[in-house]
């Protein structure tokens, strides 16, 4: 009796943690996206975007010389006691892989580079991982943390990487202070030239003074007088 | 008498006189043979007694023809929408205004096109937001601000469920009327311009120029009324993206129109259009200051845009009720039940028309001709 409704309490939480995993269109095969246990992580077929996206919001940069048994550790910083969505996607467009976390309060996330990361070949160098917290429409981004399993992280600048799905010019960008949950008056712009589309930009945020701040990337879709523009507000940890 | 007493007679009858005349022919008594007659005399009584009447077959034809008739008025005359049942239809038309409830929140960012300095500056006023966020300058609680500049757009429209919106375009301005909880909107301006904002409860005010050299600056809004107004954003020059499947409760079609100092009335907006109904493949136009109304609206596909002169709507939709035409002469446009049963059951509609001219020609012959 005591078993009949151990499997009926169980039976429902398996079912949502299945369901608790973004509605995405994972590939075929083992390596698509799917729960695993304490993440949903894999590949999945969408479309390309030609807008500004942010692929990566890092306190220092993700270890290099992965093994198939190399167990990553993912966690915000201390400071932060709410619980923060993190997610991994590759610095370039594709191919479409995401790896979707929560980390509780103080609390880090096992990542096990041998389920996906390792048998697609993906490279340490072309991911990116970065946090949020707040709701899906009003979301304060956080620097994250991503070390091997058993070496101590070592604190470095927060580095924000994005990318524009097309080709772009006149690219500028800057940071304002926060205030009362808004972006303030912003600093003087920083030009950076042209990309190419899905190039990673590398924003470096020492110069940013503030704890909650907004940054603001635009530049010109090349050759249209289009501007394409993307507003993050974020929190150092 | 009815039909079984009534071939238990006449089979009786028929028995009878078979058997007086086999009696006459084997030489049977005379007294047997009178015994049979007498019978079949009151045999032929009972049947004639029995026998339907002239008055009464006619009512039964002419009541055949008249239920014929009935029906097939009713089939006529009754609408779709009499029966509440939906009607499909797809709508085309131009309009000065038009207003919506969304059912669902949603969200539209379009870019931001900094072409050529146009010859005459946008401008963009905005008045009653609950919250305003200038990008540049302090000021309690500002309610209002106006910018005008090289470009001056809007270039972010959030809205919460249950939210009302009205838009409208009078050629030099477009309009946004707002109210409900939780809407957000952004405009944005670059290159040379002028921001000027202010409060409404303390009079507080501010003018600051701006030279932007290409970068995009942005006023933030909540757009959810302030004293009991509804939120406004006025923009130059009159252009909306298209708003696209947004889940609209309620759609109509009206404008405000001065007809006297401090006289104002509610009239049609719509300059002209389209309704076709989908189910009987039937189109009505629509012509200006027509009304329309669409009760029980459920949208599979809507789209509004603006070509700087008219709004354009273009859905498909069901409806239950759809009527239609100039002031105090609008008509339900619903399709009859014979107009339904002709497009969508052919099938139907034939027997049925085959059953409907016999009956009514059957009950006409032997009223008239039996």
């Amino acid at each position: 009796m005591a078993l009949l409704l151990l499997f009926f309490l169980l039976l429902p939480s398996s079912g949502l943690a299945q369901s608790s995993c973004p509605s995405l269109t994972p590939t075929n095969g083992d390596l698509g996206y799917r729960n695993r246990g304490n993440r949903c992580e894999g590949f999945y077929l969408a479309n390309a975007s030609e807008s500004f996206q942010i692929v990566s919001l890092l306190q220092g940069v993700i270890p290099q010389n992965w093994q198939r048994n190399t167990v990553l550790k993912v966690s915000a910083g201390a400071s932060i006691s709410e619980a923060v969505n993190v997610r991994a996607v590759p610095l370039s467009q594709q191919p479409f892989y995401r790896m979707d976390g929560v980390l509780q309060s103080g609390a880090s996330l096992d990542w096990p580079v041998g389920d996906v990361l390792f048998p697609s070949n993906l490279k340490p160098n072309n991911v990116g991982v970065y946090g949020w917290i707040g709701s899906e429409n009003d979301k304060i981004f956080i620097p994250i943390r991503v070390y091997k399993k058993g070496v101590s992280p070592v604190p470095t600048p927060n580095t924000l990487v994005v990318r524009a799905g097309t080709d772009v010019d006149g690219l500028i960008w800057r940071w304002a202070p926060m205030r009362d949950g808004q972006c303030g008056e912003y600093k003087t712009p920083q030009t950076m030239g042209q990309r190419n589309a899905n190039d990673p930009i590398r924003i470096t945020l020492d110069s940013v003074s503030s704890p909650s701040f907004c940054v603001d990337i635009q530049a010109n879709k090349k050759g249209e007088i289009r501007r394409l523009r993307l507003t993050l507000k974020l929190r150092k940890s | 008498m009815n039909h079984t007493v009534r071939q238990v007679l006449q089979t009786a009858y028929d028995n009878e006189i078979a058997a007086a005349v086999k009696g006459l022919q084997t030489g049977a008594p005379i007294e047997e043979i009178e015994a049979s007659l007498r019978r079949i005399q009151i045999y032929s009584k009972l049947l004639a007694e029995g026998k339907p009447s002239y008055w009464r077959n006619r009512l039964i034809a002419a009541g055949t023809a008249v239920i014929c008739l009935i029906i097939g008025g009713l089939l006529w005359s009754l609408k779709l929408s009499d029966l509440g049942a939906p009607t499909p239809i797809r709508l085309e038309l131009q309009s000065h205004s038009l207003q919506f409830d969304i059912a669902e929140p949603f969200s539209v960012t379009p870019g931001f096109d900094s072409g050529e300095k146009p010859a005459r500056q946008d401008e963009a006023r905005i008045q009653n937001a609950s919250d305003l966020f200038l990008p540049k300058g302090q000021i309690e609680k500002p309610t209002w601000a106006t910018v005008r500049g090289d470009h001056v757009q809007l270039t972010k429209l959030d809205l919460a469920g249950q939210s009302h919106i009205e838009l409208t375009e009078d050629g030099e301005f477009a309009q946004v009327l707002l109210t409900g909880t939780g809407n957000k909107c952004e405009v944005s301006f670059s290159g040379d311009a002028v921001l000027e904002a202010g409060s409404d409860s303390n009079g507080e005010q501010i003018k600051i120029p701006f030279n932007t050299k290409g970068v995009m600056e942005s006023i933030v809004l909540n757009a959810e009324g302030h004293d009991a107004k509804p939120t406004e954003i006025r923009i130059r020059p009159a252009r909306f993206w298209p708003i696209e499947n947004a889940k609209v409760a309620q759609l109509s079609f009206w404008q405000l129109r001065a007809t006297g100092p401090g006289e104002e009335h509610f009239e049609s907006a719509i300059k002209k259009g389209t309704v076709t109904l989908l189910d009987v493949a039937v189109s009505e136009n629509l012509e200006e200051k027509d009304n329309l109304s669409l009760e029980g609206l459920d949208l599979q596909r809507f789209k509004i845009w603006s070509d700087g002169g008219s709004l354009h709507v273009q859905l498909d939709a069901t409806v239950k009720r759809i009527s239609a035409g100039p002031q105090g002469y609008e008509k339900n446009l619903s399709p009859s039940l014979l107009q339904y049963m002709r497009e969508q059951k052919p099938l139907t509609f034939f027997w049925s028309a085959v059953l409907f001219l016999w009956g009514l020609l059957w009950g006409a012959k032997k009223t008239l001709f039996d």
